[in-house]
């Protein structure tokens, strides 16, 4: 698996608690947006976050959580937090 | 205009966890915090002020149909003048707030102006499946037009709008009457007022 697979894999086993459509986590692509397509619930993106912070060793500031809307935006701030440790 | 947000306690309790480290400081301003920590049930302001700024916050997007970029929970100030009545303020505008506080649940409603007359529904919802509740909320608010208003059920329909802010139409024609839908756990409702 490359990184980024892994990267994919690992954000997956993060957000499946929280989603409350099925359908669109088992369809899901880059595009796929946490609330609108997964109907995650808002607080629950604030556990995403957490979880992501605890699971990459990384600090997500204000400004990179604004971005972390859908899966491209989260795995792009996963890949900039992580290659600058 | 008009915005509600429900959040079911118990819920809440088993799927987020507000003490985890870092938690506030994503979600809460400095003051908001102060007072989380002076407060005798820090869980119960936790939520109550969550469904503030949520229902506040489809309020603002009722309102301006300009939505805040990314995570707005932290762009937006809460203050508690009573158990109940709240203001929220979110890029500038004032918006005026109630909560419900019930042992099971809190239900805020979002509005402008404590004048305008509001109608709120709020139900038990035996299935946590996110189309059975949707469903029902939406079911609910046609059966109280139908009655309310003397129409006919089989012309009203409910569409979000590219800002998935529901909107009410009758025979196709929008309605003057914003609405708010929310489900968390196993409660849900609605909210009415006139535009």
């Amino acid at each position: 698996m490359s990184n980024n697979e892994k990267m994919l894999a690992d954000l997956k086993t993060i957000i499946q608690p929280y989603i409350q459509n099925q359908e669109a986590f088992d369809n899901l692509t880059e595009e796929t947006d946490f609330i609108n397509d997964l109907k995650i619930n808002s607080a629950n993106l604030v556990d995403i976050i957490l979880d992501v912070e605890d699971k990459f060793d990384i600090e997500i500031d204000n400004d990179s959580m604004d971005r972390m809307l859908n899966v491209k935006a989260a795995l792009e701030v996963i890949q900039e937090k992580t290659s600058a440790l | 205009m008009i915005g509600n947000d429900i959040v079911d306690l118990k819920e809440a309790s088993l799927t987020s966890n507000w003490e985890r480290p870092g938690f506030l400081n994503k979600v809460f301003s400095p003051e908001e915090q102060r007072l989380l920590h002076t407060s005798s049930n820090p869980f119960q302001t936790v939520w109550r002020m969550w469904s503030m700024k949520e229902s506040a916050y489809k309020f603002y997007l009722q309102k301006t149909a300009t939505p805040i970029k990314g995570f707005y929970p932290a762009k937006v100030i809460c203050e508690c003048y009573s158990p109940t009545h709240g203001q929220v303020t979110i890029q500038g505008l004032v918006v005026e707030t109630t909560s419900i506080i019930h042992p099971e649940y809190i239900f805020s409603t979002a509005f402008s102006d404590v004048n305008i007359p509001t109608e709120t529904a709020i139900f038990f919802l035996s299935e946590k499946n996110y189309q059975f509740q949707t469903t029902f909320i939406r079911d609910k608010l046609l059966d109280f037009l139908v009655q309310k208003k003397q129409l006919n059920k089989i012309d009203l329909t409910i569409e979000k709008n590219q800002h998935n802010i529901p909107e009410i139409f009758y025979k196709k024609k929008p309605l003057p009457i914003a609405c708010s839908l929310t489900h968390h756990g196993n409660y849900g409702g609605f909210s009415l007022s006139s535009i």
